[in-house]
């Protein structure tokens, strides 16, 4: 009979296609867990990095360019700061000049005005007025706010608590930063002993201080024991 | 019988007086020396204080080396110093204070000495006993300008700014350098006095007329926005200066204000003065300048009218120098002749 076995083949064939259907649901379902799961991966492995890892990534690619550029540059012949120099926009290398400007290089020791002076200026420059109470002071003394040298101020003025406590604090930071000016030497065990005791010590090393660089030939002969 | 008592046995006379081969060294006596460590002692046992008379007993015996030290020696400040400091570290104020007006007794010309002695007051608190000092350390010592850069200081950072121009007006009473007036004029200017600022500027530039300073001047009313202000400074420079004195510098700050002003046509008549006021040997900088300045903004006859009057005058020069160099003749002739004066050919012929 024809009919059933029609239907039973259509059966068999509708049911081989809801298998084939399901196997591909089946798949894909596989799929998208393996895909979700890789992505969880992933996502726990950012999160476990370092905050600046971006940052660090783009410093380290930018330190390998600017090498390679540089061997470029020195293959070809041509100076590399110069080419560099070519490539930033003007608006940037005035920003740039502007942040090189605020450095305030040592001069060296000339005197102790000298010293005192860039002391001054550098505590100075990092104190805020406050202009509030300096309106009010105004208001308050008139008159002899401006006065000229012989005017008296000696009862209109009255320490506050705040203002004695900030001069004790920058004295105090003041003094801080003195201690830190002259370091400690290591004591040099098996260097010569030329001296009797600890003052010439300290006297002999101020000598080798003053005459050292020009007495270093001398030295030299007299160790030799003859001259050159 | 015997005459004296022999106190040593007789030592046998020396009949060989040649050195020995092997003779020893300074250096090697001295290392030796500090090898046998002879003068090492130990440390003294280390106390702890624990009670009033320990105390009193620590530093009955600290005062007592303290005094000895400076019985020995007592121009040495340091000594002074360190004992103050102990005594500051000990917190007896008042002995710190004496010590400190005994060594201004020894040296009252020492700067170090009144520094740390205000210093010591401030650090306990005792801000009128500073003030005193202060007082006292400008009267004796005027021209010691650390001292009044560490009292107008103290007075700003107590908030006493009447106190602070009060001590700024009696330093510059006495005329100091110019980084003290700078100091001043910056004062004023963080409390905004701009008024105040100018006047003395006015006194500053009085007391040290050099350029700079009048360039100075003209640069903070420039900053503050006083437009009129800073041409009247510059034009008084020029006033004050007169031909001698004058200085090309001075001309190229004016005339760059007026290009920074848009006022080409008054920075052209500001060269062209300059150029014919000044003695030749010292415009260089000026005809540079003069030149960028009309490529910026002149026109073409500008241009060559300037340095037409450049090379001119550097040939005059050369023919003055040298009469029989009929190169120099010839080319300043032709420049002459360019320039299409015939007059002025014709004399040079």
């Amino acid at each position: 009979m024809e009919a059933p076995e029609l239907g039973e083949s259509s059966f068999k064939q509708k049911q081989a296609e809801y298998m084939k259907r399901l196997r591909d649901l089946h798949t894909k379902r596989n799929e998208a867990r393996q895909m979700n799961h890789k992505e969880v991966m992933e996502e726990d492995k950012r999160k476990k990095l370092p905050s600046n890892w971006e940052a660090r990534k783009r410093q380290a690619e930018w330190i390998l360019n600017n090498e390679e550029k540089r061997r470029e540059a020195e293959k070809k012949g041509e100076d590399y700061d110069r080419v560099k120099l070519l490539h930033i926009d003007a608006i940037e290398a005035e920003r740039i000049d502007r942040k090189k400007k605020k450095k305030n290089p040592d001069p060296g020791f000339a005197d102790y005005e000298q010293a005192t002076a860039r002391q001054y200026n550098r505590l100075v420059n990092s104190m805020k007025p406050d202009m509030e109470q300096y309106k009010y002071q105004k208001e308050k003394m008139g008159e002899a706010f401006y006065g000229g040298q012989n005017v008296i101020l000696h009862g209109l003025h009255k320490d506050t608590k705040e203002g004695i406590d900030h001069m004790v604090q920058d004295l105090e930071k003041q003094i801080a930063k003195r201690e830190k000016y002259s370091r400690r030497r290591m004591h040099n065990d098996d260097a010569d002993i030329d001296y009797i005791n600890e003052r010439n010590m300290k006297f002999n090393k101020k000598l080798e201080r003053f005459y050292g660089e020009y007495t270093t030939e001398i030295k030299q002969n007299l160790e030799r024991g003859t001259a050159v | 019988m015997e005459t004296e008592p022999q106190k040593m046995p007789k030592v046998p006379k020396v009949k060989n007086k040649a050195p020995a081969e092997v003779q020893i060294t300074a250096e090697q006596l001295l290392s030796e020396a500090k090898e046998r460590d002879l003068e090492i002692l130990p440390p003294p046992p280390k106390q702890k204080i624990s009670d009033p008379d320990e105390l009193a007993d620590y530093q009955h015996r600290k005062r007592k080396a303290f005094e000895d030290s400076l019985r020995k020696n007592r121009t040495v400040i340091s000594n002074w110093i360190k004992y103050a400091q102990w005594e500051e570290s000990q917190k007896e104020v008042q002995r710190a204070r004496s010590i400190y007006e005994r060594a201004l007794d020894v040296d009252h010309r020492n700067i170090i000495l009144w520094l740390r002695y205000a210093e010591m007051e401030v650090r306990n608190r005792q801000v009128n006993h500073a003030r005193n000092l202060w007082d006292r350390a400008v009267t004796v010592l005027p021209r010691a300008n650390e001292l009044w850069y560490k009292y107008t200081y103290m007075e700003e950072m107590l908030g006493n700014v009447a106190g602070a121009r009060q001590v700024f007006d009696r330093w510059m009473e006495w005329e100091p350098d110019e980084q003290a007036w700078l100091t001043y004029i910056k004062f004023e200017l963080r409390y905004k006095e701009t008024d105040r600022a100018r006047r003395i500027y006015e006194k500053f530039v009085s007391v040290h007329p050099d350029i700079r300073n009048w360039i100075k001047f003209a640069r903070f009313e420039e900053q503050h926005g006083f437009i009129s202000g800073t041409r009247g400074v510059f034009e008084r420079a020029v006033e004050f200066f007169g031909d001698e004195l004058m200085d090309e510098k001075l001309f190229l700050a004016f005339a760059k204000f007026e290009e920074g002003q848009r006022e080409h046509d008054r920075a052209r008549v500001i060269y062209k003065y300059a150029l014919q006021h000044i003695p030749k040997n010292r415009t260089q900088e000026l005809y540079k300048a003069y030149t960028i300045h009309e490529k910026k903004y002149g026109d073409r006859t500008g241009i060559e009218d300037v340095i037409v009057s450049k090379r001119k005058f550097q040939y005059e020069e050369e023919v003055k120098a040298n009469p029989n160099n009929y190169d120099a003749w010839f080319d300043y002739l032709r420049l002459v002749e360019s320039e299409g004066d015939l007059e002025v050919i014709r004399e040079t012929y």
